[in-house]
């Protein structure tokens, strides 16, 4: 039974491998910026220039994908703890979110609408993972834009300004 | 293309991910059942239906109860890091479409259609006409030599008399019908075929139908199936468990009677004929291509069941576990396939 049941694997992972020697569109985990930007077929991708303090850079984790939409996510970790702590998406539909936030509302108790830099944004603010979290939602041309933040919306704001120039 | 945007959005929704994952869930499902099957030498009849139970009934739960436990199972993270992600087949683009993706939709909209012409509207039909030949019943009328045949037959079997119901009919045929009140169909074609010996077992193996009517597995496997209409592999599973209460049934039979080579014998000569084969040869296109096969895998079951009554059945020891482990491993592997 062992045998059957290493041999089912073998084929799952191999039958998952296969289909990346042809097509390299597929959601994919990348070291650089760059190189998601290019796999993900963006002309531009807005990414911050103020990190609030304790925010480590580069991002921690990157993932990019042209199918089944477009879309670039990077994660930054808080340097102390070593986990997810700011969010920023990028993708070529709004109704795809919730599968490419890895953190995500218990409770939202605030929702109301910001001007951003001139562009109307929504601002949510409530709890995830047992702490303060405050998310920018807000569209670009043909792409949305999500940056979530976990904590207060005063350093969010600041980081999603530093976003547009 | 537009249309290539709404199936791969389509995908991504719950009903989609549902869909594509209890197809691919009962096919990974099946492959541990067989190899289990295999493994652990299991042949007895009644284990291997408990097998096929499950990949049909995991095959309509797992994903809900996936995505209970972890509603994040569908997310990107997830799936590049999945032992199995379904999408990064379906999503792959030739020609200007997504060939696998427009396969796969084939395939369903294919065995949803056999499901409606092969299996709901026999059941239906069927119970047309047992309606109609509760109407043409000639017990009453019956030749007294007929009903003096079936007497003697059903002498030692834990039946009564009265539930044994003769009908008019030269082809051979033998049913019966559960529920509150269970009957015993049985044609003058068969009573005049079959010699006391063969009518005893062919009417204990229909006993045992009404026996394990009381424990219905078959029914509720049945139902779980109509709601993966679309599911293929619930479709094969189903037929062989469906197959395999056969052999559950043949069984019975040879415990009730303890005479294995008649029944063997009876099955035997239940077996499609050459004149069965011509009537199919009298139809046309896809009607004929149907009868065939059906034909053909009526007589492989017969056959299959003939030949295994002549053996030595051997009872299966600690079954529960290994029925147990493949459903672990079944519930464990799938997980990790979205």
């Amino acid at each position: 039974m062992l045998a059957v049941l290493a041999g089912v694997i073998a084929l799952l992972a191999v039958l998952n491998w296969l289909p990346s020697l042809s097509q390299k569109d597929y959601a994919r985990r990348f070291q650089n910026m760059d190189e998601a930007k290019k796999a993900a077929g963006l002309a531009t991708a807005l990414i911050p220039a103020y990190f609030p303090e304790g925010i480590s850079w580069p991002p921690s984790f990157i993932v990019a994908q042209r199918r089944p939409y477009q879309a670039l996510v990077a994660e930054y970790s808080d340097a102390a703890s070593e986990r997810t702590s700011l969010v920023v998406i990028q993708a070529s539909s709004s109704e795809v979110s919730k599968q490419l936030q890895r953190i995500r509302f218990r409770d939202i108790s605030q929702r109301t609408e910001y001007l951003l830099k001139g562009r109307s944004a929504i601002l949510s603010v409530g709890t995830c993972e047992d702490t303060v979290c405050s998310e920018l939602n807000w569209r670009e041309g043909d792409a949305y834009y999500c940056v979530l933040y976990k904590s207060s919306p005063f350093e969010l704001i600041k980081v999603a300004e530093s976003m547009i120039r | 293309m537009a249309i290539n945007m709404h199936m791969a959005t389509f995908l991504n929704t719950y009903w989609g991910m549902y869909v594509a994952q209890s197809v691919v869930h009962s096919v990974v499902a099946a492959t541990i059942a067989e190899g289990a099957i295999f493994a652990w030498k299991i042949r007895a009849p009644h284990v291997k239906q408990w097998f096929r139970f499950a990949v049909i009934f995991l095959s309509l739960v797992s994903y809900p109860a996936y995505q209970l436990v972890s509603p994040d199972r569908g997310n990107i993270y997830f799936r590049i890091s999945s032992l199995m992600d379904t999408n990064r087949w379906f999503l792959i683009e030739r020609w200007g479409i997504l060939p696998f993706l427009a396969l796969f939709a084939v395939v369903l909209v294919i065995s949803a259609v056999v499901f409606m012409i092969q299996e709901l509207a026999p059941i239906l039909s069927s119970i047309f006409v047992q309606m109609r030949r509760s109407d043409q019943t000639t017990d009453g009328a019956a030749a007294p030599e007929l009903k003096s045949r079936v007497s003697e037959a059903i002498k030692g079997l834990p039946i009564d008399e009265g539930i044994v119901e003769i009908f008019d009919d030269d082809d051979m045929l033998l049913y019966s019908s559960t529920g509150l009140k269970p009957m015993i169909h049985v044609s003058t074609g068969l009573i005049k075929a079959f010699n006391p010996g063969h009518l005893q077992v062919a009417i204990a193996h229909e006993i045992a139908h009404i026996q394990r009517s009381r424990r219905p597995m078959l029914i509720f496997a049945y139902l779980l199936r109509v709601l993966l209409f679309f599911n293929p592999v619930a479709a094969i599973e189903f037929r062989r468990l469906a197959h395999e209460e056969e052999k559950v049934c043949d069984d019975i039979a040879v415990e009730l009677t303890g005479r294995p080579a008649v029944l063997s014998e009876a099955i035997e000569m239940l077996r499609p004929g050459p004149e069965d084969y011509r009537d199919a040869e009298g139809r046309t296109g896809a009607e004929r291509l149907v009868s065939t096969i059906e034909y053909y895998g009526h007589d492989a079951l017969l056959k299959s069941r003939a030949a295994r009554i002549a053996l030595d059945r051997q009872k299966d020891r600690l079954w529960g576990v290994a029925v147990t482990v493949a459903a672990v491993l079944m519930i464990g592997i799938n997980y990790f396939v979205v």
